[in-house]
């Protein structure tokens, strides 16, 4: 069993986490801290992707950055290259499928924060950012870091969105979770087996510490 | 108004009678604000005990009358079916308390002049400043207004040490550490700079919570029942303390109180609510 497919994996669901995260915790903390219209059906929207089929995601996503579709057109002019069935594309899909769980968690995690703390930061001078940072942040670090192994964990193990916007293509976009499919359809159980009790463990070890530390204290440091 | 600084008086400056209320609108604009135009850098706290009187501008003793109309709040706030505030109300620059049945609209009043709470009618001046009104759309955020905010609940940030706490709101960035400890040891405190705020009593919380307050040097600071978890001596104890901070650094101050000694005892005015409305403002 070749373990590239797994690197590969792992790789992209790490690039992944850290963009979705970082996208996540801020449409979070926006959610959260800040009320404007249309914030309920924005939430809606971002969580669809835990429950809309991955080819629906993936069609979606093919449209958008494909060579006909504005990103992917505004990709090739750039790069002087096409954005889908790329590793670029891959990382896009992992993303996609990491927000909702980074968001949800984050969310939920800054809306627990005891509102008189923001509040108290604020009659003391701090801005809203300063407060989001200083204050909100730090005080749902461990939802946010629960949702960050959730998604993580999610984008480790994407099949059908990868599929759809990165293709199967050996070394570049094949990733553990597409090299099973290979590898059944090929006879090659052991493989198989071998790949699959491998994820396993990977995405079962990320929950374990995504539950960990969703349980830890709020404010052990 | 460098040229017309006063030597902090020792002497008892605020009178009983705060009948300032009325003869002279918060919001106008013939006499200058004094604390705008006193560069915050000048106030120097570091020196123990000797703030720097804070400009009190031209006024002079009146016998009878040594506070001015500083705060004006003229605010709706809805609330289900009646009004959760319905005021038209007139602070002097001293102490005030406000007192009230719980529901009364106490802490809706505080929120409303610290911005917290958004009214859906009205008009709050603070000093000159005009920090909302419906009507000109006007709404200063909190972080904006130098309103200084004591909450019952106190509010301490529980993943910061109680130095980090008091040192949030000092604006003198070089110096945090330094003011932070200054205030700490004004309200008796300093001995707790390295602890973590779960693991204060009541009443040292409280030392904490006001620290952090007036570290942030506020125009005015409100403070919602922040002795009603305590107990008696020890509610008269951290009265005094904020009586003495309010006359060493002339920070206006209201307090919520349902303690009606505390309040005849450390303010120079008392406002009652009722329903949202002042019912009594002796």
């Amino acid at each position: 069993m070749s373990s590239e497919p797994l690197a590969l994996s792992f790789q992209i669901a790490l690039v992944a986490t850290l963009v979705a995260g970082t996208v996540g915790v801020a449409l979070a903390g926006l959610m959260a801290r800040v009320r404007f219209v249309g914030r309920d059906l924005l939430d809606a929207l971002l969580t669809a992707p835990m429950v809309l089929p991955p080819t629906v995601l993936g069609y979606y996503l093919l449209v958008a950055i494909g060579r006909e579709g504005a990103i992917g057109r505004a990709y090739e002019s750039i790069t002087g290259a096409p954005l889908a069935f790329t590793r670029t594309a891959a990382v896009i899909a992992a993303c996609l499928t990491a927000l909702p769980f980074v968001v949800k968690s984050a969310r939920a995690a800054m809306e627990d924060v005891d509102p008189r703390l923001p509040a108290a930061a604020a009659t003391l001078g701090a801005s809203p950012l300063r407060v989001f940072f200083t204050i909100v942040l730090p005080l749902s670090r461990n939802g946010v870091l629960a949702g960050l192994t959730l998604g993580f964990a999610r984008a480790l193990g994407d099949f059908g969105v990868t599929l759809m916007v990165a293709g199967n293509i050996p070394g570049l976009t094949r990733t553990g979770a597409l090299a099973i499919y290979d590898a059944v359809q090929a006879g090659r159980d052991a493989e198989a087996a071998g790949l699959a009790a491998t994820m396993t463990a990977l995405g079962v070890a990320a929950l374990y510490l995504g539950t960990k530390l969703a349980r830890r204290r709020p404010h052990a440091w | 108004m460098p040229g017309e600084r006063r030597e902090r008086g020792r002497e008892e400056r605020r009178t009983r009678d705060a009948g300032a209320r009325g003869e002279r609108d918060a919001g106008q604009r013939g006499e200058p604000d004094a604390r705008d135009s006193s560069g915050r850098g000048e106030r120097d706290v570091g020196q123990g005990g000797e703030l720097d009187a804070r400009d009190s501008s031209e006024r002079e003793p009146r016998a009878t009358n040594d506070t001015r109309a500083f705060l004006h709040v003229r605010a709706r706030v809805d609330g289900r079916g009646a009004p959760r505030l319905d005021v038209d109300l007139t602070l002097d620059d001293g102490l005030c308390a406000v007192m009230g049945a719980s529901g009364a609209g106490k802490t809706t009043l505080l929120e409303t002049i610290a911005g917290l709470t958004r009214p859906s009618e009205g008009h709050v001046a603070i000093g000159a400043r005009v920090v909302f009104d419906a009507r000109d759309r006007i709404f200063v955020p909190p972080h904006r207004r130098e309103v200084g905010f004591v909450f019952q609940s106190l509010a301490l940030f529980p993943h910061l040490s109680v130095r980090q706490n008091v040192a949030y709101g000092v604006r003198d960035r070089a110096r945090r550490r330094e003011l932070a400890d200054t205030w700490l040891a004004r309200t008796h405190a300093a001995s707790l700079a390295e602890r973590r705020p779960d693991t204060l009593s009541g009443g040292e919380a409280q030392r904490v919570a006001l620290a952090r307050a007036f570290a942030a040097e506020p125009k005015l600071l409100l403070l919602d029942e922040p002795f009603s978890a305590l107990d008696r001596a020890l509610r008269a104890e951290l009265g005094d303390v904020v009586r003495a901070l309010h006359e060493e650094t002339r920070v206006p101050v209201v307090l919520v109180t349902h303690h009606r000694e505390d309040a005849e005892r450390l303010a120079s005015r008392v406002v009652t609510l009722d329903a949202g409305r002042v019912i009594d403002a002796a």
